[in-house]
């Protein structure tokens, strides 16, 4: 099985990184660029034989240390069989 | 006085912290590497500088897992003292044993500047004999240097009175409006509401000799190991 999670800085927590990509993008030329976040894609390939129980272990890898409660949020974006 | 330092890998700062604290007879100093699940018998221990697993995630965020840190925590629970400088600052909020969060700094660039820093109140009980204003030239080297607290967690540290550092010009001037590297109220410095647990962002072990262009660190530090 693979899960991948996006982790994204709150809403309101300053993202310098975005702020720079959005400025450099509006001279660039694409001026209907209004925000930018940038955030983290974290891929984990992981040994189980099926998915039971495993949106919430990965609940508790992200709470435990991946996230920073108070600065990010995740979203666990999949959980898929090896291809 | 026994003091013990965690090493984790990446923390960059032992020889320094070993070398200016060679400068106090009284320190018999110890070394222990991150995996260790004991802390040796001590009166003191400091986590150091540095980048730990490279800063990876967020810094301090892997060295919390390191077996070292189960101890460590129910040292600092069970009120034993703990000094965490720069990476090791940034290791205690993530063990929640400081509040607070590090974003990379303001200017998105490294920091590697030489900071005036002052000290919020007198008696504190880890800072023995320095009084209220005290101002100390420390230098600070880092990434991740913007510290962040929350209203809530900005709300428990004024009623600890947690707040002993803070960022100033030379002459303990303080920017309200305009918070050095975007930190909340030009914070510098923390400890905890227990007062047991310290941390400092700026770098003491890098200003023992006047060769260093400030002695100041070596008064932090006696401060530190006389109280």
């Amino acid at each position: 099985m693979r899960a991948t999670i996006l982790i994204k800085n709150k809403n309101n927590v300053v993202d310098l990184a975005g702020e720079a990509v959005a400025e450099r993008a509006k001279e660039a030329g694409y001026s209907e660029i209004k925000r930018v976040r940038i955030g983290k894609v974290v891929d984990i390939d992981l040994e189980v034989g099926d998915d039971t129980g495993l949106k919430q272990r990965l609940g508790d890898l992200c709470r435990s240390f991946l996230v920073h409660p108070n600065s990010e949020d995740f979203v666990i974006l999949e959980i898929a069989k090896d291809e | 006085m026994k003091v013990t330092v965690i090493e984790f890998p990446g923390s960059t700062g032992v020889s320094e912290l070993e070398l200016a604290l060679s400068g106090f007879p009284e320190v018999e100093l110890e070394r222990t590497w991150h995996q260790d699940r004991r802390l040796p018998k001590c009166d003191l221990v400091i986590l150091p500088g540095g980048h730990s697993y490279q800063d990876s995630l967020r810094p301090g965020a892997l060295a919390k897992l390191s077996p070292a840190c189960n101890p460590l925590r129910k040292w600092a629970k069970d009120g034993g003292r703990v000094l965490g400088i720069g990476n090791g600052f940034q290791i205690l909020t993530e063990l929640e044993l400081l509040p607070g969060t590090f974003f990379p700094n303001l200017s998105g660039h490294f920091l590697n500047q030489q900071t005036c820093i002052r000290l919020e109140r007198s008696n504190v009980a880890m800072l023995n004999g320095l009084v209220e204003k005290e101002i100390f030239s420390l230098p600070l080297c880092c990434q991740f240097g913007r510290y962040v607290l929350t209203q809530r967690e900005q709300e428990q540290i004024a009623e600890s009175q947690g707040i002993v550092f803070r960022y100033t010009d030379e002459r303990g001037g303080v920017s309200e409006d305009n918070p050095f590297n975007g930190c909340t109220k030009n914070i510098a410095g923390v400890v905890s509401a227990a007062g047991n647990v310290l941390g400092i962002l700026a770098r003491p072990e890098r200003a023992i000799d006047p060769l260093q262009g400030s002695v100041d660190g070596a008064k932090f530090l006696n401060a530190i190991l006389s109280s």
